[in-house]
Order: structure tokens, then C-alpha cells, then sequence
């Protein structure tokens, strides 16, 4: 099991003397949900720059793709042909197509977040060119074993971070603003949203792409490791919204988990996410 | 130009004869297991068949959806149910989850349409589903007119627009807002439409309090001005929201919607003014046109200050007519009396309104108000009124012709 962290260029000057197998870079303007993202010229420095570290580099386009974007979309992926990258990750199936017509030929990865629930989800998308399946972020842990026993496919799973929860086109925030007669907020901009029965702020922010909501909590899956060992390829560590202590000593902590070695970390702000969490179609999570 | 389909909702079997009587060329349906929707009244087999039996008499089609994203486990027996719906001969099958698409495009020969619960909002991701052999695609709520006229041309797939009901607002089928705070599956059926609370916003720049919340929820789709567009761009079919609303609602839409349809269709003057009337009687939450005229503004919000009740006008459904006797047997939804002057709403009956002159209980004792919730009530009228018309009350200054019982 590899670690992988999605990462900006100065938390990866600190990444490369840590124990990541891999970073994640956000290619502009098609990535959504990193630290930044870069343009095709300015990735082909980072690579040069961190290929003595021995990484996986993973480019990321993980964009809902309007139709108006297809042929910058197109333009991108040509830009990035020849690219020294192990994987292009994506959430949008336009872009098994389109690399496939401008001849990009980096292993794809499908991260579209909910869609890969079951075995039949990566079977199917196996024999549509996926090389590796990142599961949904709903998914428990016996959901994540069960398919790894039921397939031969590279998979992986966003483990560490906070996840994302909502994704809506609407500029919710701005929208709300112009409610009030304020001025919008600025893009990137993180506000807490909180219902008053529920303990936690979920944070929220715009970009370009619309409105983002993430979890109260960010999620760690230290208690998990053993079993992904087994059952898993690669193990995200996704970056946003956290700082770079946090990420470097949560990735030595994996490293840690992996080799059998006790964590040293706090994670007592961090929650599992869905790995043990009970949810069902009623009240209380009631199925 | 060919006429789209008109597709309706149908949470149970009496929803589905509603849609058909009224006009719908289409219905979908859930049935007990692999749907989303869990809370509406799920079809069985046996449902199902009596539901495909009644539409193919009719000339109407039925698909049933299957676009849970299934957990590890929650597809066993789904290859046994693909055989039974074969069997029963629906017409399609709407699915979400890549595994479903392509295990029913490999195991039936039944017709596979994406749902929009893909979220497919471009036309490479429709055709990499095209290549794969579906059928129809329906398109992700969040497109534009003039997105989906570029898209209709670069596709041969058939295409699929909502043109009326309620709108996540996330990327459907992208969201766990649901299982995160109520601990609900919005992907497997048990969305707690957890964007419709109220939430208190805290700032760097933006605050909110309780009193005066933040909401993410929007206002439900209504398309009436924007489907002669879609009718001139060749959109394949059109399709209603809701299989957990009420008779009256898909009475309501579908009629109007039908109506809609069969004017642009025959080249008929379009009065869109007289549509939009019709179809704000069906309204249980506020609307707007999503993002068909683009990027949705601040009115297609649904902030809490907005989030008004249209009056409830549905009366009394017919359940059945003598015309012998001249006497309809209506089943009670909401109070009336002797002196109210109620709309007809029927397919055959444009405009009809009948003034209740007489009103008798089941036993035949005479009564002044229908107050009793689904209580049975004769009332005579010489208005040829049939099963699944409905009574509602006239909106204030109706113009219609009134006729004394």
C-alpha cells in the first residue's frame, strides 16, 4: 500500500524527505478541491524538480467537465503528452476519451468520489481503460475489503483528509450575499456552515467550479491500516484545508501503521469518515 | 421535428393510471429493491406487471429505475430481477451505478437509459456511455439550453431533460451531505434532504444566525417557457420529478406539460401566459427555471424568507361516474361545501367547472361540508365526469364557465 498525498509545490519540498510514495498535483484549470493547481508548463518543472525523490506523481483532473470546456480540456491533455507522471486522475468519463484521441498514455485513475461502490462498479470501469478505482468515500471498511477480495484491480482510497460532502454548480455563498445586500466573498475563501442540532461547522467555500462542503471533522483511517495493507494499492492523503504539519506528521504516522509501529500523532480533532460508520435509508442510519 | 416523450413520475399504481389518463407517454417507477426513493411506494413484481399491463393498453411505456449505488452485497439477485423485468416486458431500465449500466447491458436485452444521477454534463462523457451500448442518457440537471443544444448535436444518443420538480442541489448522485448529518444514504434511497435545513453561516466575510438562516436548497424546476426551446433543439424526451408527489400534482404537471407539448407540436399560437397559470396550481414549493437560462441567480434560490405554502385547492378525486343516475362517486382530499364552484380538471373537459349544489354522503345522507379526509361522497351532476378527474377549488378570479348541478 502506497501513500499517496495530494499536495502543493512547498508541501512537497517536505514531502521529499518523508515517507510518501507519491503526490497528487491539480492540473488548471481542470482539478477541483487542491491547494492549487497548475498549468502543463509549470508541471513539467515540478516533476523535473522531484524526480530524484522517487515519487509516483499523480496529475489530476478530477473536474465536472461543461461542454463549452471539451476542446480546452482536449488542448490540456495535449499539453501534457510525454509528461514523466504515473497516473492521470479524473472523475469526469470525457476524459477517458479525450486522452485516448490526443494519445495520452498515463494509467488513469477514476475518482468520481461516489460511483465506485461495489466490485461491479470496478469490473465495468476495468474494461472501460481504468487502471486504478479509488473507492467512494462512503464506503466502510468492509465495503473496501469485500471488493478487494471480489477483484484484481488496482485500488485505492482517500483515507486521510477533509472529505468533501457536496459539490453544487450554484455560488451558494454569493447567492446568499446578494441576499443580504453584502458583497460576495472572495474565491477560496473558507465559511463554516453549522445546523443547530448537529455539533460541528462544516467548512465551505467557492472556487470557479461553484460550491464545496466538506465534513466537520477531517477524517484519518490509522485503525483501518492493517486491512488496507491487504486490500488496498494506495492510500490518499488529501491535503486541503489541512497545514503541513498536520499532513507530514500524518504521513509519517501511515508509514508508522504500515511497518506495524505505533502512531504518534493527535488525531483525537479527526473522525473515521464512513469506515465504521453505520448508515442506512432511515432515521439513525437504520437500513 | 418529432414529437419528445413526456415522461411522468409514479410513486404507486394509481399514480400511474393518473399520469397515463392525463397524458404522460412515459411512466417511471421504483420497484422493492435496487431503487433509490425509499420512501416512496415501491412497486412489487406483481405491481409492475399490472402497471406495464395498463400502459401498453394505453399506448404508454414503463421504465423502472434502478439507481441506487449499490453497497458490496446489494447486488445479489439483480441479474434474477433483470429476467423478471424482461419477462414482464418493461421498456427500460434507469440506472446510475457503472456495475448496474453495464451488468444490464451485458444480462437483458432491455433498453439502458443513464440517469441523471451520472451527473453527465458533456458530450464525451455521454457518448463513452453511447459506445457502450445505452440507449438514452439523461442529462445532468445543471446544463444550460444552449449547453444541451451543442451537446444534442454531437450525440446520437437519445436525450433526456427534467423539465419539472424538485433540484438537488449538489451534482446528483455526488452527494453524502445526507449520510454525513443524518446519517442517511442519499445514494442508496434515503436522501434526508439535508440541503433544505436551515444552517447558521460564520463568517470570515458572511454571517448568518438562525433567525435569518443560510439555505442551499433551490427552488423546484418549472420549464414551461423553456420547452419550445428544448422542442426545437430535438430533445428526445421530457420528464417530470416526483415519484413522491400527490395525484393532484401529477395530474396537474402532466396536463399542463401535455397540453404544452401537443400545441408546439401542431404549430399552434402559443399562449405560455395560460400554461403558467395552469401549472402553478400543481406548485407545493416555489420555482424556477434552474440553470436553463444559465447560472441560476439569487430568485432561484430557496432562502427561508421564501419559502411560502401555495394554497392547497385539490377537493376531491372521481373515483367513479353513473351516467344513467348523473351521479359521481368523489373521493374527499382536502374540505368543500355545498355553494363552492369547483374546477374540472380532466384530459376531456378543458375549462369545465361545476358549482355544488347538493352533496350526499356514502349512505346517501345529504351533508354541507366534505370535511373527512378520503371520506366517499356522491354528488350529482350532469358534467360527464370518469375515474382519476379531478375536483379543485377555482382560484380567485377564475374566468372559466360556470355550470350549475
Amino acid at each position: 500500500m502506497d501513500i499517496i498525498v495530494a499536495a502543493d509545490a512547498p508541501l512537497v519540498e517536505s514531502l521529499k524527505t518523508s515517507s510518501a510514495d507519491g503526490v497528487i498535483f491539480g492540473v488548471a484549470p481542470f482539478a477541483q478541491r487542491f491547494r492549487e493547481n497548475y498549468k502543463p508548463s509549470r508541471l513539467r518543472e515540478l516533476l523535473k524538480d522531484v524526480s530524484g525523490a522517487g515519487f509516483d506523481v499523480w496529475l489530476a483532473m478530477n473536474a465536472i467537465i461543461h461542454e463549452e470546456e471539451l476542446p480546452q480540456v482536449k488542448q490540456t491533455l495535449e499539453a501534457l503528452r510525454g509528461v514523466s507522471a504515473s497516473g492521470l486522475l479524473f472523475a469526469d468519463l470525457a476524459i477517458i476519451r479525450l486522452a485516448k484521441a490526443v494519445g495520452l498514455e498515463l494509467p488513469l485513475i477514476y475518482h468520481p468520489e461516489t460511483y465506485v461502490t461495489s466490485a461491479a462498479d470496478v469490473r465495468a470501469l476495468a474494461a472501460a481503460g481504468v487502471d486504478v478505482h479509488v473507492l467512494a468515500r462512503e464506503s466502510t471498511l468492509e465495503g473496501i475489503e469485500r471488493i478487494a477480495e471480489e477483484t484484481d484491480a488496482k485500488l485505492a482510497f482517500v483515507g486521510h483528509g477533509h472529505l468533501n460532502m457536496f459539490h453544487s454548480r450554484r455560488h451558494q455563498l454569493s447567492l446568499f450575499a446578494e441576499q443580504q445586500q453584502q458583497s460576495p466573498p472572495a474565491r477560496g475563501i473558507v465559511h463554516y456552515i453549522r445546523e443547530h442540532s448537529r455539533e460541528g461547522r462544516c467548512p465551505i467555500y467557492e472556487d470557479a467550479r461553484g460550491t464545496h462542503i466538506f465534513r466537520p471533522h477531517p477524517s484519518a483511517a490509522f485503525q483501518a491500516v492493517e486491512s488496507f495493507k491487504n486490500h488496498l494499492d494506495f492510500l490518499i492523503v488529501d491535503s486541503l484545508l489541512l497545514e503541513d504539519a498536520a499532513v507530514l506528521t500524518a504521513v509519517e504516522d501511515y508509514a508508522r501503521a504500515r511497518s506495524g509501529q505505533t502512531i504518534k500523532g493527535d488525531y483525537r480533532q479527526y473522525d473515521s469518515g464512513f469506515l465504521f460508520e453505520q448508515t442506512g435509508l432511515k432515521p439513525g442510519g437504520r437500513s | 421535428m418529432a414529437r419528445p416523450e413526456l415522461l411522468a413520475p409514479a410513486g404507486d399504481l394509481e399514480r400511474l393510471k393518473v399520469a397515463i389518463r392525463y397524458g404522460a407517454d412515459a411512466v417511471y417507477l421504483g420497484g422493492k429493491s435496487f431503487s433509490l426513493r425509499a420512501r416512496a411506494s415501491n412497486f412489487t413484481l406483481a405491481d409492475i406487471a399490472e402497471g406495464v399491463r395498463h400502459a401498453h393498453a394505453r399506448g404508454a411505456r414503463v421504465y423502472v429505475t434502478t439507481n441506487i449505488l449499490p453497497r458490496p452485497g446489494e447486488l445479489d439477485g439483480f441479474c434474477d430481477y433483470l429476467a423478471e423485468l424482461e419477462r414482464i416486458g418493461i421498456d427500460g431500465l434507469i440506472c446510475a451505478s457503472p456495475g448496474i449500466i453495464q451488468l444490464a447491458l451485458q444480462h437483458s436485452s432491455l433498453p439502458v437509459h443513464v440517469s441523471t444521477q451520472q451527473s453527465l454534463t458533456n458530450s464525451e462523457a455521454v457518448n463513452f456511455w453511447y459506445s457502450r451500448g445505452v440507449e438514452r442518457v439523461i442529462l445532468a440537471r445543471e446544463l444550460s439550453l444552449e449547453e444541451i443544444r451543442t451537446l444534442r448535436a454531437r450525440t446520437g444518443v437519445e436525450l433526456e431533460a427534467f423539465v419539472h420538480g424538485g433540484m438537488c442541489a449538489s451534482y446528483s448522485g455526488k452527494c453524502t451531505l445526507s449520510n454525513t448529518l443524518a446519517a442517511r444514504d442519499a445514494n442508496r434511497g434515503g436522501c434526508a434532504h439535508s440541503c433544505r435545513w436551515a444552517y447558521e453561516l460564520l463568517g470570515p466575510r458572511l454571517e448568518s444566525r438562525f433567525e435569518d438562516a443560510f439555505s442551499l436548497s433551490a427552488k423546484d424546476l418549472q420549464a414551461i417557457q423553456e420547452v419550445p426551446e428544448l422542442y426545437s433543439l430535438g430533445i428526445d424526451a421530457l420528464k417530470i420529478e416526483g415519484r413522491m408527489k400527490s395525484v393532484h400534482y401529477v395530474a396537474t404537471v402532466v396536463n399542463t406539460y401535455r397540453r404544452l407539448i401537443d400545441t408546439l407540436h401542431a404549430g399552434e399560437p402559443l399562449k405560455l401566459k395560460t400554461f403558467l397559470e395552469e401549472i402553478a396550481k400543481a406548485e407545493n414549493r416555489p420555482t424556477a427555471s434552474g440553470h436553463l437560462r444559465g447560472t441560476p441567480t439569487r430568485d432561484a434560490q430557496l432562502f427561508s424568507r421564501d419559502a411560502r405554502r401555495p394554497i392547497q385547492r385539490f377537493a376531491a378525486l372521481v373515483r367513479d361516474y353513473d351516467t344513467e343516475r348523473g351521479e359521481a362517486v368523489l373521493e374527499q382530499r382536502s374540505p368543500f361545501r355545498v355553494g363552492d364552484t369547483l374546477e374540472v380538471l380532466s384530459p376531456d373537459l378543458p375549462g369545465e367547472t361545476i358549482t355544488i349544489s347538493e352533496l350526499r354522503d356514502e349512505a346517501g345522507i345529504p351533508i354541507a361540508v366534505a370535511r373527512h379526509p378520503r371520506q366517499r361522497l356522491r354528488l350529482r351532476t350532469d358534467v360527464a365526469l370518469k375515474p382519476y378527474d379531478i375536483l379543485r377549488k377555482q382560484a380567485p378570479n377564475s374566468i372559466a364557465t360556470t355550470r350549475k348541478t
